[in-house]
């Protein structure tokens, strides 16, 4: 079941990713050997602290898909309230099996996460101290802070 | 020999012989005992007439103590003196019926129920021992709460004038807090059906939700595959029938509300009945159980694993009176399993609930290294080689050396057969620290010592857990092999309800002798706390006796120990009794003031 819609999206994905401008920022998003791993690139979104910075993803797609969510995972390190520094763990609310829907897909789920990056969510961190430098709303801190990281690691290439 | 004859029954009955042993003599006399006596005290007798155990000698002590028990001829007071009553003959039934009735009535009839309704009732535990409750308590199974559940739905829908497939929607989205749905139900129904997602004018779309395809001309958006089945909300978001139930059957266990993949409609149990066949919808009634029981503090999940059994109690503003008398709020499931409806651990009396609360915190914070290492090995004190207990016993051989030892202190076992079992004992070192000023010292020393004393009880707290769990396990493999032997020879199936009535008695012995440990280390170190601790020490020689015999394995001996296994159990039965009522006491005179 998953192939065919796996197929399928790949399909679409090629012709959106050039065509839409609204996905714009995922640079690359292809399956690996099988469809059911697959890479993807995101660029910083503009007029964020994450501008410039390009990160890799890696997409794991379970057999039960799209019943079950993709586990997505950033490769190199992102300075983030919700991503852990060290893993690259995604706290986002639609990987999670409860908030998950059949109908999103994994282009969908790669904007989401470019969503994130807009706009993150301080009350559930997985990077404490970026996350407490937000809630007590130091924009300077927050913005060079993230600025840095993404000079120093927000580098991937296709 | 001492003893009380409490018996007045003498006077109904020509001549009752009653034997009395002192609890110190009694291993020996025990066995001294003539097979037939026995074996129809004790089991014989069991089923065999019922109202043999009317033969309980207690017309005119009526104190409100002793309670009559059914099954069981014995009897035991508080503290350590003990009394034995036996060869009451049992063929004999000619004792006053009516007397019978008037004085058993209440206890035959409240035997018989689940629901205690008793001012002071009396929990009959299968094993003879008694535990007593004021709580009044009903087990459910999960089967029965979804059942009563689904009435509320039904009764809900009633008063809100809806289906009850909604009403479960409602009550899911609103944690099965009913009140809480109804005044916000009553305050906008529209603003709540919008956002539970239920359909808002469903009596008046008649959308038809199953299709049918010609030629497998739809193409499900989901698996991208082309269907001839599909379904879909009025929100008309199709899909192939296929995939719909795929994505229920993932949902169904999450206890929320499911709702239409792409919109947040929700699907009602109809729809899920329609998609996934009949009778699936109660699944989801099943997985919001959980929430249900947590929402409803009367309900009480049995804490013991893989049970399942929800206990109602009804009495629950008594809980907190219970506590204030250091009672222990115990109820008892279907299954058997004895818990604290208070703090939901496994029945930790004598241990106060303070008490066994503090205990498993602190039990917590523990490394589980050193658990482990003082759980599951210790070195042969001969050879040093590591040994891993893989039975209940603590009478250990190693297998290297044959060196026989104690598991718990590890000194040579012939110390402990012979004179005095007082290896749990904790013995408070001399501390020969010169009295020049040097506080800090002691203060270390102290520290230490106080250390030393916690891993002292917890180290035997763990050794009786684990060794409960080997128990537990030993002695179903012996049922096993009694159960081989009935098919065998021709041992009938009461003959061998021996086993398990022992075996009861020892995992709950075990269980009562764990948590006195817990309670020793909060109590201050006092003369009284020789008496309880030599209490202590004959509770725990007890167990070990019985444990031992539940090694035999040869199904034939086992049954030609049946007479052992009887009187160890009685005893054993006895000293927990005696443990119970002896901290009872204890506390209640605040002659064992515990720290907390």
């Amino acid at each position: 079941m998953a192939t065919k819609r796996l197929m399928k999206e790949f399909s679409l994905i090629k012709k959106e990713i050039k065509s839409n401008p609204e996905y714009s920022n995922v640079i690359f998003l292809e399956p690996l050997d099988n469809l059911f791993e697959w890479r993807c690139i995101l660029k910083g979104p503009a007029k964020t602290p994450f501008e410039q910075g390009k990160w890799e993803l890696s997409v794991q797609v379970p057999e039960q898909y799209p019943i079950q969510p993709p586990k997505l995972k950033f490769k190199n390190k992102i300075c983030h309230p919700n991503i852990n520094f060290n893993t690259g763990e995604i706290c986002l609310n639609i990987l999670n099996q409860d908030q998950w829907s059949p109908a999103w897909n994994l282009l969908s789920t790669a904007v989401a996460v470019l969503l994130l990056l807009q706009n993150p969510e301080p009350t559930s961190p997985l990077n404490i101290d970026i996350a407490n430098i937000l809630k007590l709303n130091d924009k300077m801190a927050y913005d060079s802070l993230i600025r840095y990281y993404t000079y120093r690691f927000g580098n991937a290439e296709i | 020999m001492k003893g009380l004859l409490k018996s007045t029954f003498t006077k109904k009955k020509k001549k009752q012989d009653n034997k009395y042993f002192d609890a110190s003599d009694r291993m020996d006399m025990l066995t001294m005992t003539e097979d037939g006596g026995w074996k129809d005290l004790g089991h014989g007798g069991h089923n065999e007439s019922s109202k043999i155990t009317s033969l309980e000698p207690q017309i005119e002590n009526q104190n409100e103590e002793s309670k009559i028990d059914k099954d069981e001829e014995l009897d035991v007071e508080g503290g350590s003196d003990f009394e034995f009553e036996s060869d009451v003959e049992f063929g004999d039934e000619e004792i006053d019926d009516e007397l019978f009735e008037e004085e058993y009535r209440n206890v035959s009839d409240n035997s018989e129920q689940v629901f205690v309704q008793q001012e002071s009732p009396i929990l009959k535990v299968d094993d003879g021992t008694k535990v007593k409750t004021s709580l009044l308590f009903k087990s459910h199974t999960t089967k029965d709460l979804v059942k009563q559940m689904s009435q509320q739905c039904r009764n809900l829908g009633d008063i809100l004038q809806l289906d009850e497939g909604d009403v479960i929607n409602l009550l899911q989205y609103y944690s099965w807090n009913s009140d809480r749905l109804i005044e916000a139900y009553v305050d906008n129904p529209q603003a709540v059906k919008k956002k539970v997602g239920l359909a808002s004018s469903t009596k008046v779309c008649q959308h038809k939700n199953k299709k049918t395809y010609k030629n497998n001309s739809f193409e499900c958006f989901l698996c991208c595959e082309n269907r001839k089945y599909t379904y879909s909300l009025s929100c008309k978001h199709e899909y192939c029938i296929d995939c719909y139930k795929r994505y229920i059957d993932d949902r169904l266990n999450t206890g929320k509300v499911i709702t239409c993949p792409e919109c947040d409609l929700s699907l009602t149990t109809q729809d899920i009945d329609a998609i996934s066949g009949e009778g699936e919808s109660i699944k989801l009634l099943e997985s919001s159980i959980k929430e249900y029981v947590e929402r409803h503090i009367m309900y009480k999940w049995c804490p013991s694993p893989d049970c399942g059994i929800i206990v109602e109690v009804s009495n629950l503003a008594d809980i907190p009176h219970l506590l204030e008398k250091n009672e222990i709020p115990i109820v008892l499931c279907d299954h058997g399993h004895q818990f604290c409806a208070s703090c939901l651990y496994e029945n930790h009396s004598p241990a106060t609930c303070a008490v066994a609360k503090k205990w498993v915190d602190k039990c917590k914070d523990d490394s589980e290294t050193i658990k482990w290492i003082l759980t599951n090995t210790q070195q042969c004190p001969k050879c040093r080689t590591s040994i891993e207990k893989n039975g209940g016993c603590n009478h250990m051989t190693c297998k290297k050396c044959r060196q026989e030892f104690c598991w718990i202190c590890l000194g040579e076992w012939y110390r402990h057969g012979t004179s005095f079992y007082n290896c749990s004992r904790y013995e408070e070192k001399d501390k020969n620290v010169k009295q020049v000023g040097k506080k800090k010292k002691i203060d270390a020393d102290e520290t230490r010592e106080s250390l030393k004393r916690y891993l002292h009880y917890y180290n035997l707290f763990s050794v009786h857990e684990v060794s409960t769990k080997l128990d537990a396990k030993r002695c179903a493999q012996v049922e096993e092999h009694v159960r081989l032997l009935q098919e065998t020879s021709g041992i009938s199936w009461i003959e061998a309800q021996f086993l398990v009535e022992s075996a009861n008695t020892l995992l709950n012995a075990r269980r009562v002798l764990k948590w006195s440990y817990a309670l020793i280390y909060y109590c201050n170190i006092t003369r009284y706390l020789d008496i309880y601790e030599s209490i202590q020490d004959d509770l725990a020689t007890a167990v070990e006796g019985l444990s031992k015999l539940f090694e035999i394995e040869d199904p034939e001996e086992i049954v030609r120990a049946k007479l052992d296994f009887l009187n160890k159990s009685r005893f054993l039965a006895d000293r927990q009794n005696a443990m119970l009522s002896c901290t009872k006491d204890l506390i209640e005179t605040g002659t064992l003031p515990t720290k907390l």
